[in-house]
């Protein structure tokens, strides 16, 4: 190629580097003025230099493109293009806008680096489909495909503009807990949805093209079975997610442990000491939230129940049967049909009255409930502890010049208080101690009344705490409150302070927030590591959907299609539920029509309701752990049964396609 | 001749009907078509425009399935994915990756074909020089024009190095030197034992090359034989000398009245072949040292092509040959086997034409396709007879 345009570039713009130095320097002895960027002088002279750098670099772009080279040489000239370009905005922007300049900077930075860093990990990708394999040809066919679809490539953009202003967006007067969540679910939501998009696009565009552009008749007459085609497809579209989600996991994780949560930016931002813990232990953790356990399955007991009803008044039964029928909108059901019916709501009834029941505090009465298999928490909590203590000591000798010893747990509160007496200072620089206390989270519903006080007894030890009725309390429980099994029961009972007694209301726990303890079993890192690598197993499926529909549809109304199941499978879980009430009027048509209806969107809604059963976000989100065991069921469900159904049916249309019809 | 023992395309009884939405028939493609390719032959498939061609080639391929009827190819279904490592194809038109650039679509064809690294960037870097895009093999295919796109498929046909080569229209927007270079490849090809066939409705390029043709109408076969069985002319006897006096003629003429009652109908002076004159101007251009975007001409014939064993082939060197052979010297960086394929004989163009052809090249433009007919070579007894012996048989058909 030749080189030397390139080398009348880079001479151009050291000469125009020199050349503002010069001048600046010279206006500052002449004014006396040295702080150049603050003289109306000085700025001018900055933006005069930043608008020259920018059309320099505008010529470096138009001798990019101008080239046939080697890929890796764009790459190097694109870089140094690149940074120049990034000079000439910030040159502009430090004069316009100097107030915002360090936010300014900081999304360029974050934004900038994203891109090259995803050039380069798809050139390592390029790189890993060279084998001479034909699926990773057509993979790697896929990939360039990629970056010459506009789209896909301004979807990337959008993506990490938007992840680099995100935190500017952020409240700085809010707990700094809920800055991190509110970062990490929008941060991840948005990524989610923008790479979905892209997915689905990119499937359904990368199949169907080719048949309405013909590319695949000189393809599809290569020795190339239609089978390992689509593999090849499902490979490059996952790959270019692996390649997207790396940069989105790695931009986001960067954030927040380096902007918001390391020990410093701490110091900075969070309110106080109380927010500072629960940073460290409610959010940047992933925990486990446990619920109690009935002493004995109310299943049995339910089911104890019916029995004992169907044998003592089997009328009441069947009369529970007309109803569900006419809830169902079932109009023709003989007797034993009305029975089973009858059964189910009986069952369903029990079982709702049996939870409800459990979970009730009547007056004068206390209930108890156990709480399994917490030997976690401790084990995890000492080992936070050994990994924190170290750090500690070694913070406390920098800051203090004092050596202390930390090891043992149940001393360090004192060691640290008389630390902290004599140099005050350094409590909010000595790293937040992991917490040696689980969290006990339950919410009431009492009508009538507004304070109530919970009386407990936690393994033996009592316990009192006042609360206000209909909101999620929270208490705390020491870990080493569990026993030797792992286990921890507490007893419970209500007092009020308004009415005597034994007129009180009754007082339970709502069921959804209901009662649980919440005890950290794992770091933040890996919880995050895991949760990204179930959101690619599920942009995995969404490729193969993409792929799926277009193996029998154009790109329009494939991608729609695919769209289509995506909300579906996003929304499965409520519409199962949803189904269930569905009806079309009192008429045989109707029945029937709403029969067919279910039963078809009960199929296809279980088949692909496992896709929204995993929430990989807002479990790291609320801090809650995403399990090696979750990853393993997402990727049984949606990587290798709903993907391979899926895969197998694409297989089967495509294989019986003629490829040279052009579909409409 | 060629072996007949073993066909390497058969075809029984085809027909295929295009269904619309509703599974009513819309359009029969191909109608109870009966075919046989025998091995080591070039075979052409002639036909006016819908006549069927490309839809029997596709089924060929499995790109389409037949309504009824049997195929088998290389002695397989269409669908059997292991034969078609044997198979080279170039459709009507060159549908390729806009955004991969030469280079990267020739690999990713050749990756197709499980090559490895080594064999694919030989065998590219032979193609791209032999179809002249050598220097533009960064440029992504989305800026080629149609006939620097159509080089492109043809090496990708080429990169297995095919015994069966299936050739759709190959010559459409090709300007005379690609052309020429399609016709060189096929010959060669043939020379090496390969199968081709070879679809168009162009009839110089069939009959400068094809041992057998078919003629398609409607989708269905109206005659087929070689083409010197087709293209003899019971009647007319043609003779060809060096000028001649008029007194001559005018003895000569009145030695046939006298010798078989019969009159001479036409005498005319030789005129040169718009090919030749095409090839004549661009190399002049070239001597000049005049610059070019587009393809250069091509090199010669890629290495791996033209490796293993050919026949020998002795045929007068024709004037048109000699000049192609000048073109192509030059940017052969290697040694490359030279091929001396069937000569293409003098033919008679109009006056105006080459005037036009003359202007276009001057102002620039896209050269005109190439004259309609080329005749066969000297053994061909209708050469010089201007239409007819074309034309005669279409309009038997129509």
């Amino acid at each position: 190629m030749n080189w030397i345009p390139w080398f009348k570039w880079l001479g151009g713009y050291l000469l125009i580097f020199v050349a503002v130095f010069v001048v600046a320097f010279t206006v500052a002895m002449s004014t006396g003025d040295y702080d150049v960027a603050q003289s109306t002088s000085g700025r001018t002279i900055v933006l005069l230099a930043a608008l020259v750098i920018l059309a320099w670099s505008v010529w470096g772009l138009h001798l990019i493109s101008d080239g046939e080279q080697q890929r890796w040489i764009k790459y190097i000239q694109g870089f140094v293009v690149s940074i120049t370009l990034a000079q000439g905005f910030g040159g502009i922007a430090q004069v316009m806008w100097p107030m915002y300049l360090d936010n300014i900077f900081r999304i360029g930075g974050v934004f900038l680096l994203s891109i090259w860093a995803f050039i380069l990990l798809l050139e390592v990708a390029r790189l890993a489909l060279s084998p001479s394999w034909q699926p990773l040809a057509v993979a790697r066919e896929v990939l360039d495909e990629a970056v010459a679809m506009k789209v896909v490539v301004a979807l990337v953009v959008i993506a990490l503009i938007a992840l680099a202003a995100l935190p500017f967006l952020l409240n700085p007067d809010e707990p700094l807990r809920y800055q991190v969540q509110t970062f990490l679910s929008w941060s991840m939501a948005i990524s989610t949805v923008l790479l979905s998009i892209m997915t689905i696009l990119l499937a359904c565009w990368t199949l169907s093209n080719e048949i309405t552009d013909k590319q695949i008749h000189m393809v599809a007459v290569k020795p190339v079975s239609r089978g390992t085609y689509l593999l090849g497809k499902w490979i490059g579209v996952v790959t270019l997610n692996g390649v997207l989600l790396a940069v989105v996991g790695v931009a986001i994780y960067a954030f927040v442990t380096l902007y918001l949560t390391s020990d410093s930016a701490m110091r900075d931002r969070a309110m106080d000491d109380e927010d500072r813990i629960a940073v460290m232990n409610e959010v940047m953790i992933a925990r486990i939230s446990s619920r109690p356990e009935p002493p004995r399955p109310l299943a049995d007991e339910v089911a104890d129940t019916l029995k004992k009803m169907m044998q003592e008044r089997p009328q009441d039964v069947m009369a529970m049967g007309k109803d569900e029928a006419s809830d169902q909108g079932i109009t023709f059901a003989g007797d034993a049909k009305l029975m089973q019916l009858g059964q189910e709501r009986a069952l369903r009834l029990l079982s709702n009255d049996a939870w409800d029941e459990w979970l009730t505090l009547g007056p004068n009465e206390f209930e108890t409930y156990v709480f399994k298999g917490l030997k976690p928490a401790l084990k995890t909590w000492l080992k936070r502890y050994n990994a924190w203590y170290p750090r500690a000591e070694k913070k406390i000798k920098e800051l203090t010049g004092e050596q202390v010893d930390l090891s043992n747990h149940l001393k360090a509160d004192g060691v640290l208080r008389e630390l902290y007496g004599k140099h005050p200072d350094a409590y909010a620089q000595v790293p937040p101690r992991p917490l040696d206390w689980m969290v006990l989270r339950y919410k009431i519903r009492a009508p009538g009344s507004e304070n109530i006080m919970m009386r407990m007894r936690v393994n033996g030890r009592p316990a009192e705490e006042k609360m206000l009725v209909g909101e999620v309390q929270v208490m705390k429980i020491p870990v080493n409150f569990i026993d030797d099994n792992g286990e921890l029961t507490i007893q419970m009972a209500v007092a009020f302070d308004q009415y005597p007694r034994d007129k009180a209301p009754t007082a339970s726990f709502t069921t959804k927030e209901g009662l649980s303890i919440l005890f950290p079993v794992d770091r933040f890192t890996p919880n995050f590591i895991r949760a990204f690598l179930a959101l690619w197993v599920k942009l995995a499926f969404l490729a193969m959907v993409g792929l799926f529909a277009a193996t029998f549809v154009s790109f329009p109304v494939a991608s729609m299609l695919a769209f289509t199941v995506y909300g579906a499978a996003v929304l499965s879980t409520y519409m199962l539920e949803s189904l269930r009430a569905f009806g079309l009027g009192d008429t045989w048509i109707g029945h029937a029509l709403a029969w067919l209806i279910t039963t078809i969107a009960t199929v296809v809604s279980t088949l692909i309701s496992k896709f929204g059963e995993f929430t990989p976000r807002e479990q790291v989100v609320e801090g809650l752990l995403f399990s090696w065991s979750d990853l393993a069921q997402c990727f049984l469900w949606n990587g290798l049964i709903q993907t391979g159904l899926l895969a197998l049916l694409a297989w089967w249309i495509y294989s019986k396609k003629e490829l040279a019809r052009v579909q409409v | 001749m060629a072996n007949h023992d073993e066909n390497v395309i058969e075809i029984r009884d085809l027909t295929k009907v295009f269904k619309d939405f509703w599974m009513r028939p819309r359009v029969t493609a191909v109608a109870g078509l009966d075919l046989d390719v025998h091995k080591h032959e070039v075979f052409g498939l002639l036909g006016p425009n819908g006549s069927g061609k490309s839809t029997t080639i596709k089924i060929i391929l499995g790109l389409l399935f037949p309504t009824k009827g049997r195929v088998k190819i290389l002695g397989k279904l269409p669908s059997d994915v292991l034969t078609k490592k044997h198979i080279g194809y170039l459709p009507e038109e060159s549908y390729l990756y806009r955004f991969l650039n030469a280079r990267e679509t020739l690999d990713y064809y050749g990756r197709l074909f499980h090559q490895d690294r080594r064999t694919r960037q030989k065998r590219i870097d032979e193609l791209l020089k032999m179809v002249g895009l050598d220097a533009v093999q960064r440029r992504p295919i989305g800026e080629f024009s149609k006939g620097m796109q159509r080089r492109i498929g043809l090496a990708q046909a080429l990169i297995n190095d095919p015994d069966l080569l299936i050739l759709d229209e190959p010559t459409t927007g090709l300007d005379p030197i690609g052309t020429r270079q399609i016709k060189d490849i096929i010959v060669m090809l043939k020379e090496r034992g390969k199968t081709v066939v070879l679809s168009s409705h162009l009839l110089s390029d069939v009959e400068d090359v094809c041992d057998r043709v078919t003629i398609l109408y409607g989708g269905k076969k109206r005659r087929e034989g070689t083409v010197d069985e087709l293209l003899v002319k019971q009647d007319t006897t043609v003779m060809e000398t060096s000028t001649l006096k008029p007194e001559t003629i005018t003895k000569i003429e009145q030695l046939i009245e006298a010798e078989e009652g019969k009159c001479l109908s036409k005498v005319h002076a030789q005129r040169q072949r718009l090919e030749a004159l095409f090839l004549e101007i661009v190399e002049k251009a070239r001597s000049e040292g005049a610059t070019t975007s587009g393809a250069l001409s091509g090199g010669g014939m890629a290495g791996f092509l033209s490796e293993g064993e050919r026949r020998t082939y002795t045929d007068e060197e024709p004037e048109g040959e000699a000049l192609i052979d000048e073109l192509v010297k030059p940017s052969a960086p290697e040694p490359v086997a030279a091929t001396t394929p069937a000569a293409p004989s003098v033919e008679e163009t109009e006056a105006r034409e080459r005037d036009t052809v003359i202007d276009q090249l001057v102002k620039g433009d896209e050269p005109p396709p190439l004259p309609k007919r080329a005749s066969g070579d000297s053994t061909d007894a209708a050469s010089d007879d201007d239409d007819q012996p074309d034309r005669s048989v279409i309009d038997d058909l129509l």
